[in-house]
């Protein structure tokens, strides 16, 4: 319990850090410790796959990602050169605290609601729930679950994802190209 | 099996603080940051409401966090060969003097 409270708290203060830092790397370096020590919460919730995932899409693709665009635009350089005024006027400074006062009464609210929450589970997802046991049996069952029921989504997404990676290779060839 | 509030606040905080970086930020790679905090806001709440059930994992939302993963990455690549074509014409990040420029 405690440890789970300073993870998150590891968590929320790395990424304010991610978003209040003024160089981009420090940001960038935040950004990864918010994902690392999201990864460590994952795993201590009984989420081992979750994690697996985090750790090597989020805290290391993304962030290699992140760290190359930098490198390649020399971003940190000219961050001092923003104008730090806000970008918007006072109607959407109101608009923006309207909305952050309406998801902290929703949270507030959502702290007191009893959700039922297996009530409104499918047949198949009851099946598939599994008693808290070893890290091993919710790797199998997740693993199960995926391929089993959410098999045409894997599929869809397959294809989603091998369309942004031809994206991405145009707008990076094309980048080439004007050269 | 951890209690939901904490999970709840830290999702309530750190949806706040992604949609503060959207909004505040001109940077466009700060803008992705901002979004990634946004996504794993989403992704944290996912989990923890599938531990919720005593005694009981539920693979379900484990599962769409996975494939959510998976988008978000992908999201957030496309987005930075984006910014880097950006950058490429007109060399700069900030979204305040890209709004002037038209073709």
């Amino acid at each position: 319990m405690i440890a789970m409270f300073f993870v998150l708290s590891l968590v929320l203060v790395s990424a304010v850090l991610a978003v209040t830092s003024r160089n981009i790397i420090y940001a960038v370096v935040a950004l990864l410790s918010t994902n690392v020590t999201l990864a460590m919460a994952y795993y201590m919730m009984g989420a081992p796959m979750v994690s697996l995932f985090q750790l090597a899409i989020f805290a290391g693709a993304v962030v290699v990602f992140f760290v190359i665009t930098v490198m390649l635009t020399s971003g940190g350089d000219m961050e001092y050169d923003i104008d730090p005024s806000p970008l918007m006027n006072k109607k959407t400074q109101l608009a923006i605290s309207a909305i952050a006062v309406e998801i902290l009464i929703t949270a507030a609210l959502g702290l007191r609601i009893e959700f039922p929450y297996m009530e409104y589970a499918s047949s198949t997802i009851e099946t598939f729930s599994i008693s808290v046991g070893s890290y091993d049996d919710i790797t199998t069952a997740v693993s199960q679950f995926l391929w089993q029921v959410r098999g045409m989504d894997l599929i869809i997404q397959s294809f989603v994802i091998l369309t942004a990676v031809i994206c991405t290779i145009a707008m990076l060839k094309m980048r080439r190209e004007d050269k | 099996m951890y209690p939901i509030d904490m999970f709840i606040i830290t999702t309530a905080l750190l949806f706040l603080l992604g949609l503060t970086a959207l909004v505040m930020k001109r940077d466009l790679v700060r803008l992705l940051i901002g979004i990634e905090i946004l996504f794993n806001a989403a992704n944290l709440l996912f989990v923890a409401l599938s531990t919720q059930t005593p005694g009981m994992i539920d693979p379900f939302p484990q599962s769409i966090v996975m494939m959510a993963l998976v988008l978000d990455g992908t999201v957030i690549a496309v987005g930075l060969a984006l910014a880097l074509n950006v950058f490429k014409h007109y060399k700069t990040f900030d979204i305040k003097k890209l709004r002037k420029l038209k073709w």
